[in-house]
């Protein structure tokens, strides 16, 4: 590549921050194997049109395996499959159709790749490579190159005023105004409630320390917390009865049933129980921000089955008694014993009344009291809608305290 | 509850370009900001041209050419020419997965172009003692809505463009044609058509429950259906004018029982309302802005 051409180059970039390319390159391949391209070296500029697309010039000469010097231009079009992240690697596609001097002009055409790797700094090492077809003639090229590339910067994040700096602009009191457009030293701050506006830090910072005489900000404002909230809220929304634990500790709730808390900002489990159930949620609470959470216990009845003329509770049984009761709340519980259509009308429902016995025994064993414990009477028949098994059961209805369902 | 998990986590939406962290979209020096980023829930991302999109935050000014753009379950409000002697400005609010680029800004003019997504533009606050609002186009790939008033609505469907004039009248143009839009009209326009003929915006009926003014303990909402209504948008605000949202839904029925719900803390309370989508598609009138409080306890 000549020094002008490099120039040019160089110039072009400074003027308009375009995105510059230099390499070394070498042929892997060339047909006919008797002209081959050799080695040099190339560059290129280039300018966004869009984010992922990019046109430029590039510009490549060197020796061919003959010893034989050779110059080549033309314009391509960059577009990036992948662009740029944090640590600036990128994969970019490339076409380009211009001339190429070898001895005589010769209109060719280039179909390429890039790939720039992850680096440090405004500065990337890229490794490419082109396919070469001249369109005058039959010659084909396949070359690579390795290099650097200096990609157009990305936006730069503002530089942060120092804490004690003074307000940057407007006299003292005019920290109630409209935002101005912001200046790179500045660093703007939202003022949520009862401001809600865009203010410059070193303002805000001024008035909260009883600096701006006037401000709408309160002198002694705990900006820190405003700024960087380590607490969140919680409500939940239960029903009464229920018990809510957060983190595994219980919180008292209120007579709705619900709990609000200030929690620390993370995952939180909660855990809901009432009505013989428990509900858990597994979430995360933001920093300076609220979560609700329905949270109501499931209350539909529940269904206890025994055998076939039997009111006799076998293991099964009691640990589903057991796991109500331990998920219970407050909640109080209607049994009603149910009963098959085999058998006598005065048998079954004696059979019934002793299936709702035999739970509410084993209920108040596992300590739940008489009060929260109502029997109900046996159905005046069988359900002949509802299957013999089914109705083998004891139903226990969830109420909530002082409720009815 | 996904909004809540990407607020939480900070989680880059847009793919391998974004920057994590907040930042300022600068302009060169000489350039002031035709903008600024007023309201934010969840992760929006500013580009301007040639660089790669940056997550920003509230505050963040916006130059000429920049391009604003929201996650899928985010709200962002741009307002048009911040400085403190602009009069009328408009406050536009970009709904979840929307990418607005601000064209032009000239003494009495904006530009902006919706390339995806919907908008909503609030109308303006008059300041500094005057009123008189400038002209802001919304430019889209079928066509532009212009209007001073604000208070109307432009989203981006597959094969056209759905406007509705809420408050404000506007003019409609399309390659086609153009026309009037009044408030409390709506009209299509697809590319290289005119504008599709107005036609009514259903109106809101009454908002049920929660009453207004109580606390937000169950996020229950109940409305009264509205004849010949397909649907409904509820939102929920943490302003009165719908400048700051942070939750809209779209559901069938007339209330919304979220299991979820998500807000910032540091507010004076939350707005809801209302508005019926007809059986063409059209969001109609929304229902009077209701408050509730926050719960004892919850406000930071």
């Amino acid at each position: 590549m000549n020094l002008p051409a490099l120039a040019l180059l160089l110039g072009a970039a400074s003027a308009a921050e375009p995105q510059l390319d230099l390499h070394l390159w070498g042929a892997l391949g060339t047909l006919p194997a008797s002209d081959g391209d050799g080695a040099g070296l190339g560059g290129s500029v280039a300018w966004p049109l869009h984010p992922r697309l990019h046109l430029g010039v590039q510009l490549e000469g060197g020796l061919s395996t003959t010893a034989e010097p050779w110059l080549a231009g033309r314009p391509e079009l960059r577009l990036y499959l992948v662009e740029r992240g944090p640590s600036g690697g990128a994969l970019s596609a490339t076409l380009g159709g211009g001339a190429r001097f070898h001895g005589a002009l010769q209109p060719d055409l280039a179909l390429g790749s890039a790939l720039d790797l992850p680096g440090s700094g405004r500065i990337l090492p890229r490794v490419q490579a082109r396919y070469l077809v001249d369109l005058g003639g039959d010659r084909h090229a396949l070359i690579a190159g390795v290099g650097l590339a200096w990609p157009r910067p990305r936006p730069e994040m503002p530089a942060e005023a120092p804490i004690d700096e003074p307000p940057s602009d407007g006299p003292p009191g005019s920290a109630t105004t409209e935002p101005t457009a912001p200046t790179d030293r500045e660093r703007w701050l939202w003022i949520p409630h009862p401001l809600r506006q865009c203010m410059i830090e070193g303002q805000v910072r001024a008035a909260s320390e009883g600096g701006l005489q006037g401000s709408a900000i309160p002198a002694g404002l705990d900006l820190e917390a405003l700024l960087r909230p380590t607490q969140g809220s919680l409500v939940v929304a239960a029903r009464p009865g229920d018990r809510i634990r957060v983190g595994g500790a219980e919180l008292p709730s209120r007579a709705d049933g619900s709990v609000v808390s200030s929690v620390a900002a993370g995952p939180v489990d909660i855990e809901v129980v009432g009505a013989g159930r428990q509900r858990r949620f597994e979430t995360a609470v933001a920093a300076g921000h609220a979560l609700w959470v329905r949270g109501d216990s499931d209350d539909r009845p529940h269904h206890l089955s025994f055998d076939l003329g039997s009111a006799a509770l076998g293991p099964a049984q009691r640990q589903a008694l057991a796991t109500l009761a331990a998920n219970a709340g407050s909640w109080s519980f209607q049994l009603r014993g149910l009963y098959s259509p085999e058998g006598t009308p005065e048998a079954n429902r004696a059979l019934a009344r002793a299936r709702a016995e035999a739970v509410r025994a084993e209920l108040l064993r596992l300590g739940l009291s008489e009060a929260r414990l109502i029997l109900l009477p046996p159905p005046e028949q069988a359900d002949p809608s509802a299957s013999p098994e089914a109705q083998r059961a004891c139903e226990i209805l969830p109420l909530p305290p002082g409720g009815s369902r | 509850m996904s909004a809540l998990v990407r607020a939480l986590l900070g989680l880059p939406l847009l793919g391998l370009s974004l920057q994590s962290h907040p930042a300022r979209a600068q302009a060169p020096a000489e350039q002031p900001d035709a903008a600024m980023l007023i309201g934010l829930s969840g992760p929006a991302f500013v580009s301007l041209s040639g660089a790669s999109p940056v997550q920003v935050d509230r505050c963040t000014g916006l130059p000429l050419g920049a391009t604003v753009c929201t996650g899928p379950d985010s709200f962002a409000t741009v307002r048009l020419d911040p400085s403190p002697t602009s009069s009328g400005a408009h406050d536009v609010v970009l709904m979840p997965g929307t990418c607005l680029d601000i064209e032009q800004a000239t003494a009495d003019r904006t530009q902006l172009r919706v390339e995806r997504g919907s908008i909503t533009v609030a109308t303006p606050r008059p300041r500094g003692g005057s009123s008189t609002a400038r002209t802001l186009a919304i430019r889209t790939r079928d066509g532009l809505a212009e209007g001073k008033d604000g208070g109307f609505r432009v989203a981006i469907e597959e094969r056209a463009t759905r406007t509705e004039a809420v408050t404000g009248g506007i003019r409609l143009s399309g390659d086609g044609g153009s026309l009037e839009l009044a408030a409390g009209k709506g009209s299509r326009v697809s590319q290289g058509e005119a504008p599709t003929a107005p036609v009514d915006l259903l109106l809101s009926q009454a908002l049920l429950s929660p009453e207004a003014g109580t606390a937000l303990i169950r996020p229950d909402f109940h409305w009264q259906e509205v004849p010949h209504g397909t649907g409904y948008r509820i939102e929920l605000s943490a302003d009165a004018t719908f400048t700051d949202i942070v939750e809209a839904m779209d559901v069938a029925e007339p209330r919304w029982l979220p299991d979820f719900l998500f807000a910032p803390q540091a507010i004076e309370g939350l707005w809801w309302r209302v508005a019926p989508y007809d059986r063409l598609g059209f969001l109609g009138i929304p229902s009077e802005a209701r408050p509730l409080l926050l719960p004892p306890g919850v406000r930071g």
